[in-house]
């Protein structure tokens, strides 16, 4: 077990005459144990980070520790840390056997005691009957549960893993994603997650860690980045369907502060805690998700006039795609299937659920006070905003 | 409909008959001339006349003709040991490390490869007879590392780029230092260019001529290619004797490239990466 702490870490690409920055002034500290998720776009420098931890890549500026020990200049193998490579990279050449008791075999452990932990760890990923296969006999998951177990043999503090659900099909990866959060649970290391995919990293993690072209957006617990994104970026960025963002202006009065979107207005109350940046400004973007819609039949007044343009239904909600006075919205409605194209309704955007944001910056200005299924983030919990995400 | 398809794979066939017989012709003819007793030979039916063993028991009843052999045999596997080691451990530096010259020394490496050959036999006889290494089976077995090693090198840098570094990053991570990742990791997802390589240096070896001829004079140091030429007499050629030598030459390189080649097979280092 150990904690990690990532200090101003830059690391920049040079390829032919072209530079390109992968990470930018990173800070980030995990704690003992956590269960942290790089998220971002692809090519936002996520493998970056996680094989600079690794020490595979060294950074030009910044330094990491690990428990409080400098090891920015140490290498790889002596890291003592596990991998779980994107592309597996289990040695074809071994049989799952070898492969799972490599690194064993390399500490020295006496081959009684590696066999013992090889069978150990195979059973954590029910792969028992396969240690005599080569690689090229295992189908994909089987070769993933490979590559984890081979990551957790030699019980390191620190599992990495770089998208390592990426290449299996969707049921086997939510069945894997499961398996990989009991086994955190149950095993207790320290793991950085990297992921493009936002609900893995919703679902599994204690903090996510959110980064857009090598800067880090937000670090905060799956419920935080969900309900109080601290940018444009992380609001679009988790949660599905995404958010819808509105351009609005807004009137400050004594104790109010009115925001309007064309055919629609709302008053906010000033000088709450909602309040994080500055609240003189006369435009700004309104945010607000597909299930923080409601919508009703006809037009009434004081709500949003729209128009139904397209339904999804997803089983248990309908995905309405809507067009108020040409801008395009996204409802998420419960139980009610019978929308048609061409039906006019109206919108409510609960006001507990609104965000504003800079139009500038795109930094969030305003958060609305409520809480989906309110629960304190702590680091261990291991928080289940999934179904509030899905 | 059918039949066009039958004619087509006839024709397809047919084409491919005429390109084994024109290819395998000289082989049969080679054994054939081996299984037959000189006069019988010189009459050029197609088919023997009668099969003897004459030739083959009379060759290598000669003590010469063993030496010969033990001789192609020790420079041909010695060189292979030689040049394979070289071109792994040189192609596996040029693959994995950076330092200074390593552009000019690759391209070395190409020039070397590209270099008629032949126009090294002078300097290498000066060089060799200076040093003392002049009808040696040893300054032999550097010729002919000398021969193999740049295509051997090139082939071995090439192979080990596409290597995915994934492999070699997660046995670091697994903590082997850089030999034990090379030896027990990256080796052995190189065999298939190894195997390659040493075929590469063997058969050069084997049936090298001009080399052996410019540089070994003794009886004692002569390999097989240029031990056959006696056989080529001022008044007569033993034609047959010649033959069966061929078939003595040929049937072991075959036996040992086949055998080499088991391990060549695709698939072996598969099914490492992804799902
Ligand atoms: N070895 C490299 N050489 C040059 N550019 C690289 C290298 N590795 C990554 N990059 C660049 O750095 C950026 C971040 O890459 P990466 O960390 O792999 O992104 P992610 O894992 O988030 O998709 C990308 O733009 C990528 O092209
Ligand atoms: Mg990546």
């Amino acid at each position: 077990m150990a904690n990690i702490v990532l200090s101003g870490i830059y690391k920049e690409f040079t390829s032919g005459r072209e530079t390109h920055l992968a990470v930018d002034g990173l800070n980030l500290d995990v704690a003992n144990g956590e269960f942290i998720s790089l998220v971002g776009p692809s090519g936002c420098g996520k493998s970056t980070t996680l094989r600079m931890i690794a020490g595979l890549e060294s950074p030009d500026r910044g330094r990491i520790f690990v428990d409080g020990r400098d090891v920015t200049a140490v290498p790889p193998q002596s890291r003592g840390l596990s991998m779980v490579f994107q592309n597996y990279a289990i040695f074809p050449h071994m049989t799952v056997r070898q492969n799972i008791g490599y690194g064993l075999k390399i500490a020295g452990m006496a081959r009684a005691d590696q066999e013992k932990r090889v069978r150990e760890v195979a059973r954590l990923v029910d792969i028992e009957n396969l240690l005599d296969r080569y690689p090229r006999q295992l189908s994909g998951g089987q070769r993933q549960r490979v590559a984890v177990a081979r990551a957790f043999a030699r019980n390191p503090d620190i599992i990495l893993l770089d998208e390592p659900l990426s290449n299996l099909d969707a049921k086997l990866r939510d069945q894997t994603r499961a398996e990989l959060k009991q086994l955190h649970q149950r095993v207790g290391h320290t793991m950085i997650y990297v992921t493009h995919d936002q609900l893995e990293a919703l679902t599994l993690s204690d903090r996510i860690a959110i980064m857009n072209k090598g800067v880090l957006q937000q670090f905060a617990a799956p419920s935080v980045v969900f309900q109080q994104p601290a940018n444009l970026f992380v609001a679009t960025f988790i949660g599905s369907p995404t958010m819808n963002i509105i351009p609005a202006t807004l009137l400050h009065g004594e104790a109010h502060t009115a925001v309007h979107i064309e055919g629609w207005s709302a008053s906010l109350p000033r000088g709450g805690s909602e309040w994080l940046g500055p609240t003189d400004v006369s435009a700004a973007l309104v945010g607000i998700r597909p299930k923080d819609i409601t919508v009703h039949d006809g037009h009434v007044e004081g709500r949003l006039p729209a128009v139904v343009t397209l339904m999804e239904p997803t089983g248990s909600d309908a995905i309405l795609h809507l067009d108020a006075d040409g801008r395009a919205l996204v409802a998420q409605v419960a139980d009610r299937f019978d929308f048609e194209p061409g039906d006019k309704v109206s919108l409510d955007l609960s006001l507990d659920h609104l965000h504003l944001f800079d139009v500038d910056s795109g930094l969030a200005l305003y958060h609305g006070r409520a809480k989906y299924g309110a629960r304190p983030a702590r680091a261990h919990a291991g928080p289940t905003m999934a179904q509030g995400a899905a | 409909m059918a039949t066009t398809r039958f004619l087509s794979k006839g024709l397809n066939y047919l084409a491919l008959a005429a390109v084994c017989l024109f290819f395998m012709f000289p082989m049969y003819w080679m054994l054939k001339g081996s299984l037959e007793t000189a006069p019988e030979l010189l009459s050029a039916h197609l088919l023997p006349g009668s099969i003897s063993s004459e030739a083959f028991r009379e060759l290598i009843g000669q003590a010469s003709f063993r030496q010969y052999f033990f001789n192609s045999a020790t420079v041909a596997i010695a060189s292979t040991i030689v040049s394979t080691t070289c071109a792994v451990l040189a192609g596996y530096g040029l693959a994995r490390f950076k330092f200074p010259g390593k552009a000019a020394m690759s391209r070395g490496v190409l020039f070397c490869y590209m270099f008629p050959s032949l126009a090294l036999s002078i300097p290498l006889f000066n060089i060799f007879y200076s040093i003392r290494l002049g009808n040696t089976l040893f300054g032999l077995m550097l010729t002919h590392v000398t021969l193999s090693l740049p295509f051997g090198i090139w082939l071995m840098w090439q192979y080990f780029q596409t290597i995915p570094s994934a492999f070699r990053e997660n046995a670091a991570l697994l903590g082997a230092g850089r030999f034990r990742t090379f030896l027990e990791v990256e080796l052995p997802l190189a065999r298939s260019g190894l195997i390659a390589v040493a075929i590469f240096a063997f058969a050069l070896s084997w049936e090298e001529y001009e080399f052996a001829f410019v540089l070994i004079t003794s009886e004692a140091s002569k390999t097989l290619p240029i031990g056959m030429t006696q056989f080529v007499t001022r008044d007569y050629v033993v034609w047959n004797m010649i033959m069966a030598a061929g078939i003595t030459m040929a049937v072991p390189a075959f036996l040992l490239i086949s055998f080499l080649q088991k391990y060549l097979v695709a698939g072996f280092t598969s099914g490492g990466l992804k799902g």
